[in-house]
């Protein structure tokens, strides 16, 4: 395969001098390189991010004929993409009847009102068509007994606008939905050979007289900074789960994206909403899907009981996540929690063991190898987990970045997936939307990137000093004489982000949080790096990831202490109702050296008129 | 609370000559995997201790290293299950190692891209619907499609060991996920690069990346059935 | 790597399992006879003589010389494969082995073809 040949020529790992483990098993060796720019590229399009929006986007691209490279901080089938379980919905009917329409109300209402209606509508329309061209790429989708594809229950997806009770919405491959649609993706990309240029780091984008064109970048594995130049640069870097201490996110999710779009002086939106999903498993975080609910899971309490019949009547256990999740954190407060500890079980045991070990094997497979418990014997400790970021980089309705976070394009700039806020996911996103969000707006990003291309854009000349703040950044990094530890800073930020700006919310706690941030950053800048080499250097791209996860979680509290009303995920325990007359808008915010300041957009809202969320 | 011995393989390009094993001793929190460990060793002890890690739980497959002998995920082994207090870490055997437990994972790659890891059709899908597939059809991608990737069973393989040009399990288990896929046709282009002596017909079935294979798949089962269906195909 | 792909393979394969199967069915046959059928007399070579001197035993015979030779340096040629990668030492082995496995049939079949009972 010649372009990788060529990828790999020209990162050149090194003379293998010696394996390792068996008899010819080498250990590279390479001479130690100082910080300096290694290489300037130029591609017609630069994508940051190759989970399912990344690779989406990218696929576009090269179908269109355009020279497309896809930088990655891991290797593609490693993006966080691949972690999601349950579904990706559509409204496709295949095993009852189901509407567009349908699928479009539930997702509105599942935002609290704060998504955009026009975006929403959009999204749903183009739903069945990725889910056929998903199919078609050639997903393993679980399928009906007439050979269609498979579909499942999830919450918040219910027939007539809300009337009705649940609908079969979410396709489904087994409960590895997102782990096969991202191994899908990246196999088309290798079918049409898309660069990808994996393990490097995002540092900054290069922006020049209001126009993005290219970006700069650490590269891991040998260490150097590479500046990427592009006509068309999107962002699809995803979510910022590691703010919190019980995530269900990955280590690389540290909002890298948003970081970098921070320090270009651009604002973000919503970022006071983040989900919180019920079925965390405890102490860790990590999820067990929705699905194990929509196949008949029941939360109980410390008592024994079925605690949503008093939260949920109709819904139960199936209601949207934040309506599951405060049920449960009031549970815990209330002392009902298991053992008076931070959980209540979920228990799957009535289901039997035929239906656990076909439909939800992988839930089996990690509560088992993770806490040592087997579902089918056992309830299993859950506890609400940081899961999703509904807010981002703000874009409009062709995930074109806006510079003032309203209507004006910065030219060259694209965002997607879970790092974008368009805003189809409003205040709460629902299950199995992320997927669709991620695969629908990565599609439409590389339309219209290659639509822009096709008006052919001059290549910028790059500034002289385009690397400056980067190769500074990391010198510093590098050379600081520090005492603090990354890993001490960032659990500090974590604990706290979980007890302060979690699930419920109050003024003095917001506060009391702004305040720690404030002291870690001054921490920060004492900073020690123990590693001092330039080939993977993971020590050094934690003290990186730890400076937008700080700088994030700052505008993060501040959106949260801003918004004085409670929507969707984000409850304010001072404020616990939606106030639409004040607080029916989109939070812009721009971090500053002074702080964070404010902006407002108002919600597209077409056809549903805010009405009271009840499940 | 108990203290373990941790050995872990260390090595920097930028220092080393070759590898060394380095000892920690650390209070082990119950309930912890051998990633959490790590984790710890990095975050509090030694933040020069270099591994790949991302979703811990087991779906990226980024952290497979060799762990008392037998690869697997570091995110996905207790402990406690170790039975031992001194566990020995090291990369994945018969890849390039980079830097500590981090190996080069391109030849892994290589064979991969070496047999077309995608669908291939000729008949063009319907439109605006999706191609029918019996859940029997299906069924015969169980065990072939949950890969992850993580190279574990290729390093487990002593036949790769000795053979770099052998296509390994693991490409081979992803052209199986194929061939055994109802609405695939790529029957002709993928056949010609698994009917190998390199290919299919290298396997010695030694099984040991069964044993090695966290996601419990089977490659070799795979592998023969690979060969019978090319037996099948040539008489 | 990847040109080189789609080369040969299959045949030796094939035939290490086909000779495998008849090996075994042959030993079985051969102890059935040495050790399972009543013999009065003892083995002598009186009796296993003109046994080996019919036709049908010296075909037996032969096709129990070509399988067990083809399975035991196709065996050895696999290992080879294994360890030797340079494909000069590998050819130079190749031919070593064909020529081994030439001169020991030349001497199995001579003596299997030309014997005679008395």
């Amino acid at each position: 395969m010649a372009e990788y040949k060529e990828y790999r020529g020209m990162c050149v790992v090194g003379e293998c001098k010696k394996y390792y483990g068996t008899d010819d098993a080498k250990v590279i060796h390479e001479e130690p390189k100082g910080v300096e720019i290694k290489n300037v590229h130029l591609h017609d399009a630069v994508i940051v991010g190759a989970g399912l929006a990344g690779m989406y986007a990218a696929l576009e691209l090269k179908k269109a004929g355009y020279d497309v490279a896809v930088l990655t901080k891991v290797f593609p089938t490693r993006s966080h993409s691949g972690a999601a379980q349950g579904g990706i919905s559509a409204a496709l009917a295949n095993l009852e009847e189901d509407h567009i329409e349908w699928h479009f109300f539930d997702t509105v209402k599942g935002s609290d009102y704060l998504g955009d209606q026009d975006a929403i509508e959009m999204m749903v329309k183009e739903a069945p068509r990725i889910i056929y061209e998903y199919e078609h790429m050639g997903v393993p989708f679980s399928r009906t007994p007439d050979g269609k594809i498979m579909q499942r229950y999830f919450g918040g997806h219910v027939k007539d606008f809300g009337r009705g009770g649940p609908v079969l919405r979410a396709c489904m491959a087994a409960d590895r939905t997102g782990h096969v649609l991202l191994h899908t993706l990246w196999e088309q990309c290798v079918k049409y050979n898309v660069r990808f240029y994996s393990e490097f780091f995002l540092l900054s984008l290069i922006i020049k007289s209001g126009k993005c064109i290219g970006v700069t970048v650490w590269d891991l594995i040998n260490g150097g900074i590479h500046v990427f130049q592009g006509k068309a640069i999107l962002l699809a870097t995803g979510g910022y789960g590691r703010c919190y201490s019980i995530t269900s996110n990955s280590h690389a999710n540290t909002a890298d994206g948003l970081g970098v779009v921070m320090r270009a002086g651009l604002p973000l939106e919503d970022m006071e909403f983040v989900q919180f999903h019920p079925s965390g498993l405890a102490f860790l975080g990590v999820l067990l899907t929705e699905g194990a609910r929509g196949e008949g899971g029941y939360l109980i309490n410390n008592e024994g009981e079925r605690f949503m019949k008093r939260y949920a009547p109709e819904k139960m256990e199936l209601a949207p996540r934040d309506v599951v999740s405060r049920a449960m954190w009031a549970e815990i407060e209330a002392g009902r929690g298991i053992n008076g500890q931070q959980y209540v079980y979920l228990d799957l045991r009535h289901l039997g063991a035929q239906k656990i070990m076909e439909r939800l094997p992988q839930i089996r497979e990690i509560s088992m190898k993770l806490l040592g418990i087997d579902p089918i014997k056992e309830p299993v400790p859950v506890q609400p987990t940081a899961h999703y970021s509904m807010g981002g980089i703000p874009t409009d309705i062709c995930c074109r970045v806006l510079a003032d976070g309203k209507e004006k394009w910065l030219e060259g700039l694209w965002a997607a997936g879970e790092c974008a806020c368009v805003s189809v996911h409003g205040a709460n996103r629902l299950g199995t939307n992320s997927l669709l969000d991620a695969s629908v707006h990565g599609k439409r990003a590389g339309k219209d990137m290659a639509a822009y291309l096709s008006t052919n854009p001059p290549y910028e000349v790059l500034p002289e000093d385009c690397a400056l703040d980067a190769i500074k950044q990391i010198e510093w990094l590098l050379n600081n004489p520090g005492t603090e530890r990354p890993g001490a800073i960032r659990k500090e930020l974590q604990e706290n982000m979980y007890n302060l700006c979690g699930v419920f919310r109050r003024k003095e706690d917001l506060e009391k949080m702004y305040n720690i941030i404030k002291d870690l950053q001054r921490r920060y800048k004492n900073i020690l790096v123990q590693d001092k080499g330039a080939k993977f250097n993971t020590d050094l791209m934690e003290a990186l990831e730890l400076r937008n996860l700080l700088e994030t979680a700052e505008v993060i509290v501040a959106s949260a202490l801003n918004r004085t009303e409670s929507r969707g995920a984000h409850y304010r325990r001072d404020y616990p109702n939606r106030d639409d007359e004040n607080w029916l808008k989109h939070t812009l915010a721009w971090r500053t050296e002074e702080g964070v300041k404010f902006d407002y957009k108002p919600v597209v809202i077409t056809r549903f008129k805010p009405e009271e969320r009840k499940y | 609370m108990a203290e373990y011995v941790f050995k872990i393989f260390r090595y920097d390009p930028e220092k080393d000559e070759t590898g060394r094993v380095q000892e920690y001793r650390i209070d082990v929190q119950p309930g912890w995997t051998v990633l959490d460990a790590l984790n710890y060793i990095k975050w509090f002890v030694d933040g020069t201790l270099s591994y790949r890690r991302a979703c811990r739980h087991g779906i990226c497959g980024s952290c497979g290293m060799t762990i008392n002998g037998k690869n697997g995920l570091a995110c996905e082994t207790q402990i406690k299950d170790l039975g031992t207090t001194v566990i020995t870490v090291e990369p994945l055997r018969g890849f390039p190692v980079i830097k500590d437990l981090i190996v080069d994972m391109e030849p892994l790659y290589d064979k991969l891209y070496a047999i077309k890891p995608y669908l291939i059709t000729k008949t063009p899908p319907p439109t605006d619907k999706e191609r029918l597939q019996s859940p029997e059809d299906r069924a015969k991608l169980d065990g072939k499609y949950e890969c992850i990737l993580c190279g574990c069973c290729t390093s487990s393989c002593p036949t790769y060991w000795a053979d770099k040009n052998f296509l390994g399990p693991n490409a081979l288990l992803k052209a199986a996920r194929f061939l055994f896929d109802s609405r695939d046709e790529g029957y002709e282009e993928r056949v010609s690069v698994i009917d190998d002596k390199h290919g299919v017909w290298r396997c010695h079935t030694i099984f040991n990346c069964v044993e090695a294979c966290p996601k419990e798949l089977n490659p070799t089962q795979a592998i023969v059935d690979l060969r019978k269906l090319i037996l099948r195909g040539k008489l | 790597m990847r040109e080189k792909r789609g080369s040969g393979g299959f045949y030796a394969w094939l035939f290490q399992r086909i000779t495998g199967v008849v090996l075994v069915a042959l030993l079985l046959l051969h102890f059935w006879v040495t050790h399972g059928l009543p013999r009065p007399e003892g083995v002598t070579y009186e009796r296993i003589a003109p046994r080996l001197a019919t036709p049908t035993w010296k075909v037996i015979d032969l096709v129990f010389l070509v399988c067990a030779l083809y399975h035991g340096l196709n065996g050895v040629w696999m290992v080879v494969q294994d360890y030797i990668h340079s494909e000069r030492w590998q050819g130079i082995i190749f031919l070593l082995l064909v020529t081994v496995g030439a001169i020991l049939f030349f001497l199995g079949a001579s003596t299997v073809i030309a014997f005679k009972a008395a």
